[in-house]
């Protein structure tokens, strides 16, 4: 009996002695591994750090202006007019032709061609607003963060 | 029972309940020998366990102090030395960096051991060019203990020296502040010392206010919990405030301009410039002559917009209504002294004609109306006798004549006698727009409830109204129709004050500004320019602040009302002036 319980005893020592061995090694693998990555996210913070201030060097309003300037010609790039700031209630629905909208027209007309206007007054602001309280459009996604596009550099 | 006992040879297991029948015949007094021995025993052993469990004990108590201590990180393997301490990123109101950390390691090396310097430097001048240098090859071959080979290199550079493996060679890594904008808001970022402590702006505030300087002093260098701070400052409107006042000084040879843009109801400042400036890269141009804050920490007469507060001073006193007149004819005589005025209309005026014409009669009359004693409480509710109270160190004191007199409260109603800074100016205009609360401008974000809870009202909120009239009035057909952006509804008054030389005036040397608001029918933001000794050009006669600081607000206001958000509006009636 008590030879049986004494047995049992050194099986269950040695066992434990395996064991904490076992978990041992195992505590120091996962001790260099953290090392390993919390220097790995130091790396990586400096990194972002130095990006985020390159990017904002690129950002510049200085910058951006002086390449808006440079390629000015080029692009057509014009400052904003007061003249063109405007509210959605200040664009009225297209006018109906007298013969329904079918003749051809150029370029948007002829797109438009066929389309008949939902009402003949008011805004498209009135018209949106309608159709936002019918079925509000859940917005997709969350807007991208300066950390996106910084990852978008990177790659 | 009995292999067990079998396994032990008899006498070395003495059970003394077996001892006592197998020996009966043994004297009675050895038993009792034997049961004392085996009491000593008991205690024996009872000791050995007390000792083993307090030896386990202990053991067991190491292990859960070891295991409540938590992983002790063994970061040192690799880490650099960081010898500047960090501070937190500072950036403006929509998130754009104005100031950052940035690691930068530099070139070292332990000449003793390396082992070939001609393939050291072979190899190092693969990436840096100039280590061809024979000064190198001197501080390699000298067999000194360490030697720097070059301060702050870049990352890549970094990165390919590392894995060119030459030993001997190390880096140590530093935190240097970086500020991307450059000038670009250099007077109120301000800058650092070569050991990354704040020295000027709100670098220096915010060491003074979180004891970052204490604690770089303790040895206590972390990243961790260094918040970045948001200012108030947007970069897109100080780029176009700084970009339009560099253009105006030099269209009209000026040696200095200063352009401030404020938040109405909150007092946040949203651009503050002034010129010339520096690049805080480089901290040692701060210290050059001419490139002073002269928005905070620089006074000067402002001249003429002072008849701003001068008016409201008056239409607030309930003395002085908007349809009463003043004589503004010939001059105002006090003993030797004379106050006339530049456009002389020579008639009768009314308040708000005294305003759009900018009558220094009228508005001395106006003064005196209201009495020094008036002018002077009224000048205090303002801060005009006291330094701005804001978060930027560099504030300047006020000057202001110590002695009460129907004089100099004559001279100091069209801003002559009293000095400011431009930024006291502009803030004083913020209760004369919003409705008559007065709130200290700040450099940081704040929200209007949080200003409102500390806005103090100043003056009447009719009183505010007529000002905005009055801005308006002088925007639409006074002095200020340069400054006018058609939708944006800009308002405001000239200022052309001359300046003191040697103890007088000097008629060719001026000092201009336009202090506005717009939109001026519910006005959001103040916008205050100021020229310094600006030239008149060629085919325009004079060097007006109507003609050079009125239109550099026009320009301002047309480029950064749209990124405020200031809806243009043509469908409002024009100002008329009110007939009495």
């Amino acid at each position: 009996m008590m030879r049986t319980v004494n047995i049992i005893l050194i099986g269950g020592m040695m066992a434990g002695a395996g064991v904490v061995y076992f978990l041992k090694y195992e505590a120091e693998h996962a001790t260099t591994r953290v090392a390993q990555l919390s220097r790995q996210i130091q790396q990586e913070r400096e990194a972002i750090a130095t990006l985020r201030a390159e990017w904002s060097l690129l950002n510049q309003p200085k910058r951006l202006q002086e390449m808006a300037d440079r390629y000015h010609t080029y692009l057509e790039l014009e400052p904003l007019d007061p003249n063109q700031v405007a509210t959605l209630d200040d664009i009225p629905f297209r006018q109906v032709m007298p013969d329904g909208g079918t003749a051809g027209g150029k370029g948007p007309e002829r797109l438009f061609a066929g389309v008949k206007p939902i009402e003949h007054t008011g805004t498209i602001k009135k018209s949106t607003d309608r159709v936002g309280k019918a079925d509000k459009p859940e917005p997709k996604g969350v807007d991208p963060k300066p950390n996106d596009l910084l990852n978008t550099i990177i790659r | 029972m009995s292999t067990t006992m079998d396994a032990f040879p008899a006498d070395t297991f003495r059970d003394p309940a077996q001892e006592a029948t197998h020996a009966p015949a043994q004297a009675p007094a050895r038993g009792k020998a034997r049961r004392s021995a085996t009491a000593a025993g008991r205690t024996r052993v009872k000791v050995a366990m007390l000792g083993f469990v307090a030896i386990y004990g202990a053991i067991a108590g190491k292990l859960v102090y070891l295991g409540l201590k938590g992983p002790e990180h063994s970061n040192t393997l690799g880490a650099a030395i960081v010898q500047s301490s960090p501070r937190p990123d500072l950036l403006d109101r929509n998130g754009e960096v104005l100031a950052t950390d940035i690691k930068t390691s530099s070139l070292f090396a332990e000449p003793r051991r390396i082992i070939d310097v001609d393939e050291a430097i072979e190899a190092l001048s693969s990436v840096l060019p100039d280590m061809r240098e024979p000064s190198v090859r001197h501080k390699l071959k000298s067999g000194a203990g360490f030697v720097w080979l070059k301060r702050e290199i870049t990352p890549e550079q970094r990165f390919r020296i590392h894995r060119l493996g030459i030993p001997g060679i190390g880096f140590l890594d530093e935190n240097k502040r970086f500020y991307p904008g450059g000038g670009m808001a250099s007077h109120v970022v301000g800058h650092v010392n070569v050991d990354n402590q704040g020295i000027a702006g709100i670098e220096k505030y915010i060491d003074d206010e979180m004891n970052l300087n204490e604690l770089h002093k303790l040895g206590i260098v972390h990243d961790r919990g260094l918040k970045p701070r948001k200012l108030s400052l947007d970069l897109r409107v100080q780029h176009v405030v700084r970009d339009e006042i560099a253009a105006a000084k030099e269209r009209f040879h000026a040696v200095a301009a200063v352009g401030i843009v404020l938040d109405v109801h909150t007092g946040e400042v949203i651009a503050m410039s002034s010129l010339p400036d520096y690049d805080p890269n480089n901290p040692s141009e701060a210290l050059e002559k001419d490139r002073m804050n002269r928005a905070t920490a620089g006074v000067f007469e402002m001249g003429s917009v002072f008849k701003t507060f001068n008016s409201a001073m008056a239409l607030d006193s309930g003395r002085v209504s908007l349809n009463d007149s003043f004589d503004a004819r010939g001059g105002l005589a006090f003993g030797g002294q004379r106050i006339s005025d530049f456009h002389g209309k020579n008639r009768i005026l009314s308040v708000p004609e005294i305003f759009i014409y900018s009558s220094n009669i009228g508005s001395a009359r106006m003064a005196l109306k209201v009495g020094p004693q008036g002018q002077y409480d009224f000048f205090t509710k303002i801060g005009f006798h006291s330094k701005l109270k804001t978060e930027l160190p560099e504030v300047a004191m006020p000057l202001w004549p110590k002695r009460l007199s129907e004089v100099s409260s004559a001279t100091q109603s069209f801003g002559h006698g009293i000095s400011v800074s431009p930024m006291h100016t502009a803030a004083a205009t913020i209760p004369l727009m919003n409705g008559g609360k007065m709130i200290p401008p700040t450099f940081f974000v704040r929200t209007r409830a949080e200003a409102d809870a500390m806005a103090v009202q100043v003056v009447k909120p009719e009183t505010s109204e007529k000002m905005k009239y009055l801005f308006k009035l002088n925007g639409q057909i006074g002095s200020g129709t340069r400054a006018d952006v058609a939708g944006y509804r800009v308002g405001g008054k000239t200022g052309t004050a001359e300046k003191i030389e040697n103890g007088r005036y000097v008629a060719n040397k001026r000092f201009n500004s336009y202090l506005a608001a717009f939109p001026i029918d519910d006005p959001q933001y103040v916008v205050l320019v100021t020229i310094d000794e600006p030239k008149a050009e060629k085919d325009v006669g004079a060097a007006t602040a109507g003609l050079n600081a009125a239109p550099t607000v026009a320009a301002i206001v047309k480029r950064i009302a749209p990124m405020l958000n200031v809806p243009p509006r043509f469908d409002l009636a024009p100002a008329t002036l009110a007939s009495n």
